[in-house]
């Protein structure tokens, strides 16, 4: 029976009499193998996340450029666009940013057409319960749980009054609240009727903030855009492949930092261990020796400072990762999120979506695993080549 | 074996069961489609950034100001007024 087993009594009645040697090294690997896990569960969460929902934006979108900097675009261009072969669902777009400045903060706007009805069908499917005479009876908005929280903070509890360029107040009703589990998406979001949102950035009729379009043969891509060139010379555009670069590159960029930093922790933690078996007066350096006195082989004594550091690496990583699982798909990474999402504007409490990259985790164990047990391995063994006299000095 | 240490191991292993079961149990599926449906209406997929107002907004949009990121950059179409 392994319970019974002499040498596992002796290594866990060992385990357990030195905690306080053990608890040290344990602790400072549980803080760093949780941190760099946190970080990589929110990269890769956010990451899956975005990526699902990118399938659902347009393949491009186009903007007017006046003098470098984008400009209200023209409505006439979604005509133009609809001439081009190959080109499908060509739709304009109103959104930007709504500065409140008594709070210094901003709220991003989107005007969407209700009248459309892809739109108004999706719209009814994310909140079953809204009713749209009842939203279209007065100018009403549908704002996320960041902004609700942000306006009843300010005494806006039904209504909010938007200031438009022409120095006049639209008062506007709050009508839904966005599900919390979408705030990652739509915390800072109100969503209102085009021509409203038209009128609080003062934007014309015939202007619109972009417009979205389809090329559903990705063979067509680059024709389509040679030919979008011809429609106007002030015009931009960017391509749905150019944001999924961005969104990996910029992850893989604050992941790697983190990464960096944990490989630094780690170098520092190992070399500390190795000092501490190498050290002529250790404690470490005194145990070898006697057990070597008592009988034991190199190959025993090798064989309990591997299941030792066996034990210490497999505890340390499995409390590291669930403290770091917990941390982040239970309470939602408060603090860490920070550093992805930013927190100089409206608080954002996400609910992110349980996402583990089991290959990055095992990497992270090996680079972990390794140099611990180099660390102890090769000065344990070191020592036990020695005469025991000589070790016990 | 000591008893401490089958303890902590059970201890270890009832933690890591319950992190297991959270994943597997996690309506992953129903979040997704409630994403998709945000971006479906506003087409907008970017996540919902805490930038301060002279920040990009969205993801991986470009900073036009290269030498000095911090600063307000010109090339933004919003609606700032004044106090």
């Amino acid at each position: 029976m392994l319970s019974r087993s002499p040498f596992l009594y002796f290594l866990t009645l060992l385990l357990f009499k030195q905690k306080s040697k053990h608890l040290g090294i344990m602790s400072i690997s549980v803080v760093m193998i949780a941190l760099v896990s946190a970080v990589l569960f929110i990269s890769s969460s956010l990451q899956k996340t975005l990526q699902d929902t990118l399938d659902e934006q347009a393949d491009f979108t186009v903007t007017r450029i006046e003098a470098g900097r984008p400009v209200s675009t023209p409505l006439a261009w979604v005509d133009k666009i609809i001439e081009i072969e190959g080109v499908s669902e060509v739709a304009p777009r109103i959104h930007g940013r709504y500065f409140y400045a008594p709070g210094e903060e901003s709220f991003l706007v989107v005007g969407i057409d209700f009248f459309d009805e892809q739109g108004s069908k999706a719209l009814q499917s994310l909140l079953k319960g809204i009713d749209l005479k009842q939203f279209f009876a007065e100018e009403s908005m549908i704002v996320g749980e960041g902004v609700k929280d942000f306006l009843q903070k300010h005494y806006y509890k039904d209504t909010f009054s938007f200031k438009t360029p022409r120095g006049e107040f639209k008062k506007v009703k709050i009508d839904e609240v966005l599900p919390g589990s979408l705030n990652l998406l739509a915390n800072d979001m109100i969503i209102m009727p085009i021509g409203l949102a038209r009128e609080i950035f003062g934007l014309k009729e015939d202007e619109v903030t972009d417009i979205t379009f389809n090329v559903p043969n990705d063979a067509e891509w680059d024709n389509v855009i040679g030919k979008l060139h011809l429609v106007d010379y002030e015009i931009r555009v960017v391509e749905k492949r150019e944001v999924e670069k961005a969104y990996e590159n910029l992850y893989n960029y604050k992941g790697g930092i983190f990464l960096i930093l944990y490989i630094i922790a780690l170098l520092t933690l190992m070399l500390i261990l190795y000092q501490r078996y190498a050290m002529v007066y250790s404690h470490e350096r005194k145990e070898i020796g006697i057990l070597r006195a008592v009988g034991w082989s190199i190959r025993d004594i090798l064989k309990l400072k591997f299941y030792e550091t066996l034990i210490l690496v497999i505890s340390s990583f499995v409390i590291g990762t669930v403290a770091a699982y917990g941390y982040v798909f239970v309470l939602g990474a408060p603090v860490l999120i920070e550093i992805f999402l930013g927190g100089a504007n409206l608080e954002n409490q996400v609910q992110l979506i349980p996402e583990v990259s089991f290959g990055t985790l095992g990497s992270l164990f090996l680079l972990y695993a390794v140099p611990f047990f180099a660390a102890v391995l090769i000065p344990s063994w070191r020592v036990a080549v020695i005469p025991p006299k000589e070790a016990m000095r | 074996m000591i008893k401490q240490f089958i303890g902590s191991a059970a201890l270890l292993m009832l933690v890591t069961g319950m992190a297991v079961g959270h994943y597997l149990s996690a309506d992953k599926r129903s979040h997704r489609e409630a994403f998709s449906g945000v971006v479906a209406v506003t087409g907008i997929v970017s996540p919902s950034l805490s930038t301060a107002f002279y920040e990009p907004a969205f993801l991986g949009e470009k900073v036009e100001h290269p030498a000095s990121p911090q600063m307000q950059s010109l090339n933004r179409m919003e609606f700032v007024y004044a106090e």
